[in-house]
């Protein structure tokens, strides 16, 4: 059972540009390391650090983000030149060494 | 027995590695640590080694006047100025207001969309570097509910 399950969408827009809409929604609890637990025990931080988007296997970009990013984070990018097919990749990356990708196709 | 454990060690880091759900392929961009622990916008600014920038009507946020709660605040950031290389969310009043660096380029439409915590009523702001200048704008949002509680 995988923890931190990603939901992403690559929906073409019939532009001249071939942009595809990518919106990604990972599941993360970004904890600040501010908060206490209900023991009153301080939450150490645990917050995704970096997140890489890829189209066909490649590299396109990448964001790097701080506690101040919401918990299940949602994120989206418009990237052209996606033909119908192609394979639209997300990875990210948390402070305590934690990774997980997904891969959907765009249409 | 030590051996074992050394090979046991190095097969879960290799596993790590190989893991299907973690195919972190490349090293990750270096990280300007010093930028996302600053303890204000001036100290982001800082540590980035940014010029000042130029405020610009031409980045459009958009985000909710008033927020519910702030620990999940849509925003969206459009801008028409050429060539974006990157887009940085700052949180004024979030005791660490680097909230996302974006990096873009011409692949990428200068287009972004997030949700980010904030932990009160402040200025949101969003900075754009395109074409080697760096810009600014910014809008209020008014918070509710922090979005710093516990939880």
């Amino acid at each position: 059972m995988n923890k931190f399950p990603i939901r992403m969408r690559a929906s073409l827009q019939n532009d001249p540009d071939h942009t595809a809409l990518i919106k990604v929604l990972l599941s993360h609890p970004m904890v600040t390391g501010l908060s206490k637990d209900e023991q009153g025990r301080p939450r150490p931080a645990h917050f995704i650090t970096d997140i890489e988007l890829s189209l066909n296997g490649q590299l396109v970009t990448r964001v790097q983000t701080g506690s101040g990013i919401a918990a299940d984070p949602l994120f989206g990018w418009r990237l052209k030149g996606v033909k119908a097919g192609d394979k639209v990749g997300i990875a990210w990356l948390d402070n305590q060494g934690q990774q997980q990708s997904f891969e959907t196709t765009a249409q | 027995m030590q051996r074992r454990h050394f090979l046991a060690g190095g097969l879960a880091l290799l596993s790590a590695y190989l893991a299907p759900g973690g195919a972190w392929a490349n090293s990750p961009a270096r990280r300007n640590s010093n930028a996302f622990n600053a303890r204000s916008p001036a100290s982001v600014y800082a540590a980035l080694g940014l010029k000042p920038p130029r405020d610009s009507d031409a980045i459009r946020i958009v985000a909710p006047d008033v927020a519910e709660n702030g620990a999940s605040v849509p925003v969206e950031i459009q801008t028409n100025l050429p060539q974006v290389e990157q887009i940085l969310l700052i949180g004024e009043r979030n005791l660490f207001p680097l909230l996302a660096d974006a990096s873009f380029n011409p692949r990428l439409q200068p287009w972004f969309e997030a949700r980010i915590k904030l932990a009160e009523t402040s200025k949101l702001h969003v900075l754009v570097q395109a074409n080697g200048q760096l810009y600014s704008n910014s809008r209020t949002v008014r918070v509710i509910l922090g979005g710093c509680l516990p939880g």
